[in-house]
């Protein structure tokens, strides 16, 4: 299934086209990216923090699309 | 031990704080008052390394204030102090002397709450763009033959081969929810081709910014399928601005 396929479902509703894990691996993907690139910055040495953060980041990012690979893999 | 900053509150609403919050290290989360705003600090030995539970906790103290009813901007993640003394004079710094400018924020929205419409795939994106009418940026003009909604998707695709998605160029779906949206901001899903809506929206009214958003057909499928997530009430992360 392509991206542009994906099929999701408000909450409260069923939709059988989606998988829980799908569901549950976008919402995740947004907690992480407004939790590290969203929100007030009120100081100026956190530019460091933030650079950190980026990098690591970019980590969990790959780790989630390493979880998403192997999951697809044990589907098949 | 250092301060761990999660966001900050109106000062005259940090004693409705939930004692029982609990941060990174399970350590309690307190409202430090520091003239019209408080800081959600908790102590912390060192700078938290960004680990996938360290962004869930943060994010589940917020959540707590939330549940409390109690409107909170969010702190981006990863600000630690010396003190809790110096994470106020850095929160009361960046405002000027008589209306910081965090607490003007406070003020004007609150008893307000961040609502999130994850919109997963750019063929939705695009539905929406043409259902909402969205104008084509200056020197795009549309293409009659293809229409909006076809020119649109081409444009998708042409910055996603660039690597970018255009999130200022995704259009509004805030005039279609209604005045329910007091503010919209947009920015690119990442990961996927799709856009996150961030909607400001009055606590009592995610009843109906919940139904106003089921009603809406473009963010539906040719199955009629919804395609889209909506993620809240949540703390006000995306329309508490950074400051530069």
């Amino acid at each position: 299934m392509s991206d542009d396929s994906f099929p999701v479902a408000l909450d409260g509703e069923e939709d059988d086209d989606l998988s829980t894990f799908s569901q549950e691996q976008l919402v995740l993907s947004d907690l992480i990216n407004r939790v590290l690139d969203k929100g007030v910055v009120i100081s100026s040495h956190v530019t460091i923090s933030i650079a950190d953060v980026d990098l690591i980041q970019l980590d969990l990012r790959l780790l989630i699309s390493a979880v998403a690979s192997l999951d697809a893999r044990a589907e098949k | 031990m250092a301060s761990y900053l999660y966001g900050l509150v109106l000062a005259r609403n940090a004693t409705r704080i939930p004692g029982d919050v609990r941060g990174l290290d399970a350590a309690p989360v307190r409202g430090v008052a520091c003239d019209g705003l408080a800081v959600l600090v908790s102590e912390t030995v060192e700078r938290p390394r960004a680990t996938l539970e360290a962004v869930r906790c943060h994010d589940t103290v917020l959540q707590a204030v939330i549940d409390a009813g109690i409107t909170v901007a969010a702190a981006r993640f990863g600000q630690t102090f010396a003190t809790d003394a110096g994470a106020c004079r850095y929160a009361g710094d960046q405002g000027g002397e008589g209306s910081p400018r965090i607490a003007r924020v406070l003020q004007e929205f609150d008893g307000c709450v961040e609502m999130r419409v994850l919109v997963p795939d750019s063929i939705t994106l695009a539905r929406v763009a043409a259902a909402t009418a969205q104008p084509l940026p200056p020197g795009q003009d549309s293409d009659a033959a293809t229409g909006p909604g076809a020119a649109y998707l081409e444009r998708l695709r042409e910055r996603q081969r660039e690597g970018t998605l255009p999130a200022a160029r995704v259009g509004s779906i805030a005039g279609a929810i209604g005045p329910v949206v007091r503010a919209e901001r947009v920015s690119p899903l990442r990961q996927r081709s799709g856009a996150v809506f961030a909607h400001l929206v009055e606590r009592g009214a995610v009843g109906e910014y919940r139904a106003a958003v089921n009603a809406l057909p473009a963010l539906r499928g040719r199955d009629g399928r919804r395609r889209v997530i909506v993620v809240g009430p949540l703390a006000l992360y995306s329309f508490a601005e950074p400051i530069p």
